[in-house]
């Protein structure tokens, strides 16, 4: 093997370096930074991106002395050896869990929108994964195949188009950049660039253009990217299957989903998240099917048999948290996952009942202040995870909060934060989704949210104090029609959340506003009653049977009902009451110091998130058509024109006579040029105006063209001539345009 | 046969001395002396002004002039009298199959009175040489006068004696005989600063020419107009007129685009060769400084002949292509 020369080096590095490479360089960061975000969200950015840049220029220094046969040996070696490593790096508890079947249906359900994120280690799974195919890219644009190294970057994003992680602006940044690559090959011979890099450029733009503002496939994955998406309602947005992505505004529907009858009102719960991807939710893990009743919460904890009756086709199980066995036809097919949700492996049909067993925790207030923070390293490890571009203030403004409650145990913690975004934020179904970090949005920008907001926030809040803390959605208690029957409505879909306390278990917290958000759902429920809509109620839930309106949630603070029944801490219209009833002195104590939100800095409150600010989208949808308009107008050379024109009829700044004459002349041209005719290649100046003096042109102009002679052939052209030039093409500048012409004179 | 007749008032050995302490001459003054000089010269041949120019022009930049053309229309007494005008001496040498080098250049004779050898200079010392149809002299006679237009010096028996300053050949080449002259090769035609053609007169002109030529030649009776001394110093004037960047890189474009056009182009001499005429033209028209339109002027008479044309042009097709072609800034 020859030793590497200086020379070869350059070579290299200028091959890496060709236009079309840059194509590649695109696509391959769209794929490394969804990669990137993935690992922000669980962590272990900086090692992934040191093995990303290791695995990247191992395989550019290695394109020179390994045949591509051997390169692809070598990537299929170094895929097994680092999947073998992921999979020894999974606990062996959990290792079980990885049969054959299991895995070929993790491949299929990534490939079928399985975010990466819900794999167990997603970070290691990153890690392991990320530098594979950038290894392949280095390799190629080593070689010089820029094609094929895009088509690799293309294919590794393609993937991750499928699992769901790639979004819109990812995609359409890795099209472009094999655009790229291919125009920038195609148009690789010289001068091609220069001749058609406008066109190139302009499709480019228009391509970015067309996907943000149309779509072929009708609410197919391909949302238009730049428009609105249309209002989801807050049951679609929370009842995804494990995902839940924070939206904009949303609506509520009355359609009645179940009835269920318990001896206990709770939040009923139907899913938990552990991964706060900073704009969702993930629940990561696998599922197990249920062999045997699960344990109940380590604490003291009452035993319900709950009957759920779905209305329509449901895929949760909507029960008192904790569910420990199913009974009935479901019970065959029931799993279980690894945040002890019992899921259904099918959707319940409509009319199908299902009986449950739960263990309701009971744990009394004190009790809970007294738990400790000696937290199983595995729930701390994985409930208090938070991106890690989650800003700073969060917790900031969370400490805070709490040194102002007072606060000092987690439960403490919990109660205060609860009600800080209870007294502080305004409940709204219509409000914009903020960019960035949702949580920290919502506590530094916005006024108002509805119970997604306040949850996810209060999950981040707690995660941001050390406790663990998941993110619950599910439905609220509904309508009780009698005795322990409750009718629970889509409207009641709520998201929530719940803390862990060693000893205990999960403890329910509910930050979001009870009483407006019950304002506002029986609201709509009359609504709906009154234009007659089908499916609001059953027959036991009619206002001429029942009361006329909605039984209020049952009064409860956290603290009265996490302690009581360890169920939900829905707000009720007399909040404030039960509040100090059950906490006593002090909660009021609490109260009086505690924290506001004006109080807790000077910083002005925001108005309303209609900010006169235009979005980022918004701003990249114009600068593509500005692209458009830009390269178009070049082709065309209007920028030239209009340039010209201005700088003709316009007086400008002078440089050294020498210059100022030759541009006085190139203006002249300019000029005589749309007058006449222009000046042919071989036509020396003095012979164009000789010739242009014959078709009756200005005398003045013969002596611009002396002075420039002079000024481009002799050099000594005087700053009083050089300035007369200038005034006589001014001069004749403005005498052909009549109207501008005066206004200068 | 050597035929070396009316040395003018500027003497045989009117020698080179060095330039450099001549004063330049102003443009203008360069412009006023070939005005004299053409006018003068119109006086014994009719229409052919811009003939005179060219003869001026090579005389002024250096260089030397091929005349191509059927005998009979005035070439000797072109050359002729532009050497008188400018008050310097004129030898004519008639080219001829026999002729030696020896004839051309001159030769050692031994005189019995003194025993000594003698140079008998031959008809190359002079101002201007006319070497009459060039082309049926064998190829070393032709050679040693190549080598003096180049050296501006002779070489006899090992002694090199140097030519009067200025030197100019006026060759002429006649076409019509094809099968009985020896065609100059490329490298000597190079060596011919310009090359032009005289063609016939019209025949108002013509009748003209017949009517004062049918009493005595005029050409004896043409008077100096100018001194050799001020020629020398034009020459100075010419040699320092401006030729800025951008004129220079249009000749080296032209000359370019010669080479991507031609089978043979122009040589880098002959680039040389156009900006010393344009020099020379642009102090004929009283400026110091050299403008496209003097290379543009000079191009076809500097250039044409030193392109080897593809079969189906010419070179005087190709360097108008060139000029029409190549961008001028």
């Amino acid at each position: 093997m020859r030793r590497p020369r200086i020379g070869d080096l350059a070579r290299r590095l200028r091959s890496a370096v060709d236009p079309p490479a840059l194509g590649v360089a695109v696509v391959t960061a769209a794929y490394l930074s969804v990669f990137l975000s993935a690992t922000d969200v669980v962590g272990g950015t900086g090692r992934t991106a040191v093995a990303v840049a290791v695995a990247g220029g191992a395989g550019l220094a290695l394109a020179r002395y390994v045949g591509e046969r051997t390169a692809v040996r070598l990537t299929a070696g170094l895929f097994a050896a680092t999947l073998a490593g992921y999979y020894f790096a999974i606990p062996a508890s959990r290792r079980a869990v990885f049969s054959p079947e299991n895995v070929a249906l993790d491949v299929v359900s990534l490939l079928t929108g399985l975010s990466i994120l819900r794999l167990a280690l997603a970070d290691l799974w990153v890690l392991a994964v990320a530098p594979v195919p950038t290894f392949l890219v280095g390799y190629l644009v080593g070689r010089g195949r820029q094609m094929g190294a895009a088509g690799v970057a293309g294919g590794t994003l393609g993937f991750l188009v499928l699992t769901g992680d790639a979004g819109g602006t990812a995609t359409l940044a890795g099209v472009v950049g094999v655009a790229l690559t291919a125009g920038l090959s195609t148009l690789s011979m010289p001068g091609g660039i220069r001749d058609h890099g406008d066109t190139l450029a302009a499709v480019l733009a228009a391509m970015v253009l067309v996907s943000a503002t149309l779509s072929l496939l009708p609410a197919g994955a391909a949302q238009p990217w730049a428009l609105d998406r249309g209002t989801p309602t807050l049951e679609s947005s929370i009842e995804a299957d494990d995902e839940v992505e924070i939206v904009g505004p949303t609506r509520l529907s009355p359609e009645v989903r179940y009835t269920i009858e318990s001896p206990v009102a709770a939040n009923w719960h139907a899913g938990s998240y552990d991964t706060y991807t900073g704009d969702g939710w993930v629940r990561s893990g696998e599922q197990s099917p249920l062999e045997e009743p699960l344990d109940g919460p380590p604490g003291d904890a009452t035993r319900a048999n709950v009957t759920i009756t779905a209305e329509g086709e449901s895929a949760s199980l909507p029960a008192p948290w904790k569910v420990v066995d199913v009974r009935g036809p479901a019970a065959q097919t029931a799993r279980v996952d690894e945040h002890g949700t019992l899921r259904l492996a099918e959707p319940l049909g409509a009319g199908e009942t299902v009986t449950v067993e739960s263990r309701v925790l009971d744990a009394d207030p004190d009790a809970l202040r007294n738990a400790g923070t000696d937290y199983d390293p595995a729930i701390e490890d994985r409930y208090t995870q938070l991106p890690a571009s989650t800003p700073d203030r969060v917790g900031e403004r969370t400490e805070e909060i709490l040194a102002a409650a007072d606060a000092e145990n987690p439960y403490d913690q919990a109660v205060a934060i609860e009600r800080y975004l209870r007294e502080e934020y305004e409940y709204s179904l219509t409000v914009r989704k903020p960019d960035g970090d949702v949580a920290d949005a919502f506590l530094f920008e916005m006024d108002a949210g509805y119970c997604v907001y306040f949850a996810t926030t209060m999950t981040a809040m707690l995660r941001s104090q050390g406790v663990p803390a998941q993110f619950v959605t599910g439905y609220s208690e509904g309508e009780r029609i009698g005795g322990d029957r409750y009718v629970v409505r889509g409207q009641d879909a709520h998201a929530w959340v719940k803390a862990y306390f060693p000893g205990h278990g999960w403890v329910t917290f509910d930050p979001t506003p009870a009483a407006e958000r019950g304002e506002v759902r029986r609201a709509r429920l009359t609504d709906a009653r009154s234009a007659g809509e089908p499916g609001v109620d059953v027959p036991a839930s009619e206002p001429e049977v029942t009361a006329p309106s909605i039984v209020p949630d049952p009064g409860a603070s956290p603290a009265a009902t996490g302690a009581a029944n360890g169920s939900d801490a829905t707000g009720t219209d007399a909040d404030a009451a039960t509040d100090n009833a059950t906490t006593g002195a002090d909660a009021a104590d609490r109260r009086g110091t505690g924290l506001t939100r004006g109080a807790v800095s000077d910083e002005p409150r925001p108005g309303e998130d209609d900010s006169p600010l235009p979005s980022g989208e918004t701003v990249a949808y114009w600068l593509f058509a500005a692209v458009i308009g830009v390269t178009g107008a070049r082709r065309f050379g209007v920028d030239e024109r209009a340039a010209r024109a201005a700088r003709l009829r316009l007086p400008w700044g002078g440089a050294d006579p020498t210059t100022d004459a030759k541009r006085a002349f190139a203006d002249l041209e300019y000029l005589l040029a749309r007058r006449y005719r222009e000046r042919r290649a071989g036509e020396t100046p003095r012979a164009y105006l000789d010739a242009l003096r014959r078709r009756g042109l200005d005398e003045r102009a013969l002596a611009v063209g002396e002075t420039y002679e002079r000024a481009a052939y002799a050099g000594t052209v005087t700053r009083a001539e050089a300035d007369e030039a200038r005034r006589t093409v001014r001069q004749l500048a403005l005498e052909a345009t009549p109207v501008v012409g005066r206004l200068f004179d | 046969m050597t035929d070396a007749a009316e040395t003018g008032p500027g003497g045989v050995d009117a020698g080179g001395t060095g330039e450099t302490e001549r004063s330049p001459l102003a443009p203008d003054e360069v412009a006023a002396l070939a005005e004299r000089v053409v006018d003068n010269v119109e006086e014994v041949i009719v229409g052919k002004r811009t003939a005179v120019e060219h003869v001026l022009i090579a005389v002024l930049a250096r260089g030397h002039l091929l005349v191509e053309d059927v005998p009979g229309v005035g070439k000797t007494t072109l050359a002729k009298s532009v050497s008188r005008s400018i008050g310097g001496s004129f030898k004519r040498v008639q080219f001829t199959p026999d002729l030696l080098p020896a004839d051309v250049t001159g030769v050692n004779v031994f005189n019995q009175r003194t025993d000594e050898f003698e140079f008998q200079p031959g008809p190359v010392f002079a101002n201007v040489v006319l070497g009459d149809e060039i082309n049926r002299a064998p190829p070393k006679t032709q050679s040693a006068l190549l080598e003096a237009m180049e050296e501006g010096q002779v070489t006899t028996d090992g002694e090199t004696r140097s030519l009067p300053d200025p030197f100019c050949v006026i060759a002429t080449q006649n076409d019509v005989e094809p099968g009985q002259t020896y065609d100059l090769p490329v490298a000597e035609i190079d060596r011919f600063t310009k090359k032009i053609r005289l063609g016939y007169p019209s025949t108002d002109e013509e009748a003209e020419i017949i009517g004062r030529m049918a009493g005595d030649h005029p050409v004896d009776a043409v008077e100096p107009v100018a001194s050799i001394e001020e020629v020398r110093r034009a020459r100075a004037t010419v040699a320092g007129v401006d030729a800025t960047e951008a004129v220079r890189e249009y000749v080296a474009r032209l000359a370019a685009y010669t080479r991507r056009n031609a089978r043979l182009g122009v040589s880098p001499r002959g680039s040389l060769a156009l900006l010393r005429t344009a020099q020379a033209r642009a102090a004929l028209d009283g400026r110091g400084y050299v403008i496209p339109d003097d290379v543009q002027a000079e191009a076809p008479t500097v250039f044409a002949h030193r392109v080897r044309a593809d079969s189906g042009t010419d070179g005087a097709t190709v360097v108008e292509d060139a000029l029409d072609r190549t961008s001028v800034e």
